[in-house]
C-alpha cells in the first residue's frame, strides 16, 4: 500500500509533538551518571545485588545472581568448597535463613532444589531451560528493584500515569492517519507507537533518587578501591572465606570475573547436565539423535516398513552405479538389513528403564516437532535422549524420576510414567521456581 | 627477496609468541606469589593470636609450663621460617603444640568458661579455616604455574629464562589445633 505524500506529511506533523514529548520525558528522567566517591573498602548497608543496580546505571546485571550466592557464603548460610582445582561445590549450612531478602530466598531456593545430600556442584546451579531461566531472572530482577525502591534508592522511570498519557497522546497522529488512510492503518500505527514507547522507556526502567545517587557514588568508590587489586579478578569462589563480603561486592561490580565464571547461574545447557541420580554427582553429556541411529525412537513397524521401501532403492542404485562403486548399494542394503532386523526384533520386546529426567527438549518446526526426554539411569556418562510422542511428553516435568517402557534397539517409548519410591524421591532435584 | 620477507615475518611471529608465553608465565608466577602473600597474612593473624591465648591459659593453668613453652617456641620458629617448606614444617609443629594446649585446657572448666578463652578459640578456629582456604588457593596457583612451566610450548620459554619451580604448601592438619567448640554444656562464667 502506498500512502499519498499529503497523508505522510500530515501524520509526520502530528507525530512530531508526540515524539518530542516522549524524548523530553526520557531525557529528563533517565538516570544521572553518579560521580565515583573516594576509594574505600567500607561497605554500605545495601546487599551486593542492590549495589550492582546502583553502579550499573540503575540496571540489574546477571552478575547480581552469583554475587548474591557469594554473599550468602560470606554470611555462612552456604559453604563453597573446592573438590579439585577449578571444581567447586556449594554446601547448604544447617542454619535458619531468616531475615533474607526475597531475591536471596530465591537463590537459597534454587540451591535447595538442586541439592542432593545438602551439596550441589557449582556447574549444576543453572536456572533451568532458556525460557524458564528467563522467568527466574525476571523474578530475581524484579525483587532486587523492589528492594532498591523500598530503600528509597530508585524510582520507576515512567509512572503508570505518564505512560498512559503518552500512550493516549499517540492516538492523535494515529487518528490523523486513520482519517486519511483508513481505520486499520491508524490502529496499526497506534500499536507500533505503543511498542516504540515501551522500547524507549525500557532502555532504563529505573532512575535515581537523591539517596540513590549518593549510594551509587559511594559504591563506585568501593569498586574503584577493589579494582586496584589486580589479583581480585582471578580469585576463586572459595576465596570468599578470605575476602568475605568484599568478594561478593567485587562479583556484583564485574571485578571478580573468575569467581563469577565458576558459578554459572544462567540458562542450562542442552547438551551437558549434572546428575545426582545414583547418589553421586556426575557430569553427563546428552545427545538428541535425529538421523543417526536410523529409526531412533520410532515405532518398529514404521521403521521396518520404511526400510522395506529403501531396499528397492538400494537395488536401483546397484543397477545404475558403475561396478567399481558397487560397494555403495551393498553398504546401503547392509544398513537397511540391520535396521529391519532391529525393528523386527523390537516388535516383541520391551524393557523398563528408570531414571531422572535431566532435560526435556523439543526441536524442529510445528510440522515436524521432535520431542526428547533425556533420562539418566545412573549408568553412563553419555545418554541418548528418548524420542517420544507429544502426548507422552507434555505431562512430564524436568528432574522428576520416571520409568519408561521402551523397545530394546530403537528405544521406541511405549509408555512413560512418574516413579515414586523412597529411593528415588531422595534423589530428585526439582525445577527452580520461575 | 621473498625469502628474506618470509624469514623476517617468521622471526616477528616467533618473537611475538615468545613474548606471549613469557607474559603468561610471569602472570602465573605473580599469581602464585600473590596467593602466598594471602597465606602469610592468615598465618600472621594466627601467630598474633597465640600470645593472648598463652597468657589466658597461664592465668588458670600456670603450672602447665612445658605445654605453654612448646607453643611459644613453635610460634617463634614459625615466625622465623624463611622458605615455604620451612614454613610448612613450622606450622605443622605449631598446630600440634596448639592441639596439646587445647587438650590441656579441657581439664580446666573455669578456663574454658571464660569469655576471653572462648573468643580466642573461636578466632583461632576462623583463622584456621582461612589458612586452609588460602593454602588451597596457593596450591592451585602453584599447580597452574607448574603445569605451564612443564608443558610445551611454555616449558621452552621457562627453561630458557629459568622459571624456577614453586613448592606446594603442605601442612599436617589431620588433627586441627582448635577442637570444634561446644559451649552449650558449659557453666556460665561467674561474675567477679
Amino acid at each position: 500500500m502506498k500512502l499519498p505524500w499529503d497523508t505522510i506529511a500530515a501524520t509526520a506533523a502530528a507525530t512530531a509533538p508526540w515524539l518530542l514529548a516522549v524524548g523530553v520525558v526520557y531525557l529528563r528522567r533517565r538516570p544521572t551518571k553518579p560521580e565515583p566517591g573516594p576509594p574505600t573498602l567500607d561497605l554500605g548497608p545495601e546487599p551486593p545485588a542492590v549495589a550492582n543496580l546502583l553502579v550499573h546505571d540503575f540496571r540489574v546485571t546477571q552478575d547480581a545472581v552469583p554475587a548474591t550466592l557469594l554473599d550468602l557464603a560470606a554470611r555462612r548460610l552456604v559453604e563453597i568448597e573446592e573438590r579439585e582445582p577449578g571444581s567447586y561445590v556449594c554446601r547448604l549450612e544447617q542454619r535458619a535463613d531468616t531475615g533474607l531478602t526475597s531475591y536471596e530466598q530465591r537463590v537459597m531456593e534454587l540451591l535447595r532444589s538442586r541439592a542432593s545430600g545438602g551439596i550441589v556442584p557449582a556447574q549444576a546451579l543453572t536456572t533451568g531451560p532458556k525460557e524458564q531461566s528467563k522467568g527466574w531472572w525476571k523474578g530475581f530482577e524484579k525483587d532486587v528493584i523492589g528492594d532498591a525502591q523500598q530503600r528509597g534508592l530508585c524510582l520507576d522511570i515512567l509512572d503508570k500515569r505518564t505512560f498512559l498519557w503518552l500512550s493516549a497522546a499517540a492516538a492523535a497522529p494515529a487518528t490523523v492517519l486513520g482519517v486519511l488512510a483508513g481505520g486499520r492503518v491508524g490502529f496499526g500505527y497506534w500499536v507500533v507507537a505503543f511498542f516504540f514507547l515501551g522500547w524507549v522507556m525500557g532502555l532504563h526502567t529505573q532512575r535515581e533518587t537523591p539517596e540513590g545517587l549518593a549510594a551509587a557514588s559511594r559504591w563506585l568508590g568501593v569498586r574503584a578501591k577493589l579494582a586496584e587489586d589486580e589479583a581480585f579478578q582471578t580469585q576463586a569462589p572459595i576465596a570468599v572465606t578470605l575476602w568475605e563480603r568484599h568478594l561478593a561486592y567485587g562479583a556484583a561490580f564485574g571485578l571478580a570475573t573468575a569467581a563469577v565464571h565458576a558459578l554459572p547461574m544462567g540458562a542450562e545447557s542442552d547438551h551437558h547436565a549434572w546428575s545426582s541420580y545414583g547418589g553421586q554427582w556426575r557430569s553427563v553429556r546428552i545427545r538428541y539423535p535425529h538421523f543417526v541411529p536410523l529409526g531412533w525412537g520410532l515405532h518398529p513397524l514404521l521403521v521396518a516398513l520404511r526400510a522395506c521401501f529403501a531396499l528397492p532403492a538400494a537395488l536401483v542404485l546397484w543397477l545404475i552405479v558403475p561396478r567399481d562403486l558397487a560397494v555403495l548399494p551393498a553398504a546401503v542394503a547392509a544398513v537397511v538389513g540391520v535396521v529391519v532386523v532391529c525393528a523386527l526384533a523390537d516388535l516383541g520386546s520391551t524393557r523398563e528403564a528408570t531414571g531422572q529426567i535431566l532435560r526435556l527438549r523439543a526441536y524442529g518446526d510445528d510440522d515436524d516437532k521432535r520431542h526428547y526426554v533425556a533420562v539418566d539411569d545412573g549408568t553412563s556418562a553419555t545418554i541418548r535422549a528418548w524420542r517420544v510422542k507429544s502426548e507422552l511428553y507434555s505431562p512430564l516435568r524436568q528432574y522428576e524420576v520416571v520409568t519408561g517402557t521402551l523397545t530394546r534397539n530403537l528405544r521406541y517409548v511405549r509408555a512413560i510414567s512418574e516413579t515414586e519410591s523412597e529411593l528415588t524421591t531422595a534423589k530428585v532435584a526439582t525445577a527452580p521456581r520461575a | 627477496m621473498a625469502w628474506v620477507i618470509v624469514v623476517i615475518a617468521a622471526a616477528v611471529l616467533l618473537g611475538l609468541l615468545f613474548v606471549l608465553l613469557y607474559n603468561r608465565l610471569v602472570r602465573l608466577r605473580n599469581r602464585s606469589e600473590n596467593a602466598w602473600a594471602q597465606v602469610e597474612v592468615q598465618l600472621k593473624r594466627r601467630h598474633d593470636l597465640i600470645p593472648n591465648l598463652v597468657q589466658t591459659v597461664k592465668g588458670y593453668a600456670g603450672h602447665e609450663r612445658a605445654t605453654l613453652d612448646s607453643v611459644t617456641e613453635a610460634r617463634t620458629s614459625a615466625q622465623q621460617a624463611k622458605t615455604v617448606e620451612q614454613q610448612a614444617a613450622a606450622e605443622s609443629g605449631l598446630t600440634a603444640a596448639l592441639g596439646r594446649l587445647f587438650a590441656v585446657a579441657e581439664a580446666y572448666p573455669q578456663l574454658r568458661a571464660t569469655e576471653n578463652f572462648q573468643q580466642l578459640q573461636s578466632e583461632l578456629e576462623e583463622t584456621e579455616d582461612k589458612i586452609a582456604v588460602a593454602r588451597q588457593l596457593y596450591n592451585d596457583a602453584v599447580l597452574a604455574y607448574d603445569n605451564a612451566r612443564e608443558t610445551v610450548p611454555t616449558s621452552l620459554v621457562a627453561g630458557m629464562l629459568r622459571f624456577e619451580p614453586k613448592p606446594y604448601f603442605e601442612i599436617d592438619d589431620s588433627s586441627r589445633a582448635v577442637p570444634q567448640a561446644d559451649f552449650s554444656a558449659m557453666p556460665a562464667p561467674q561474675d567477679g
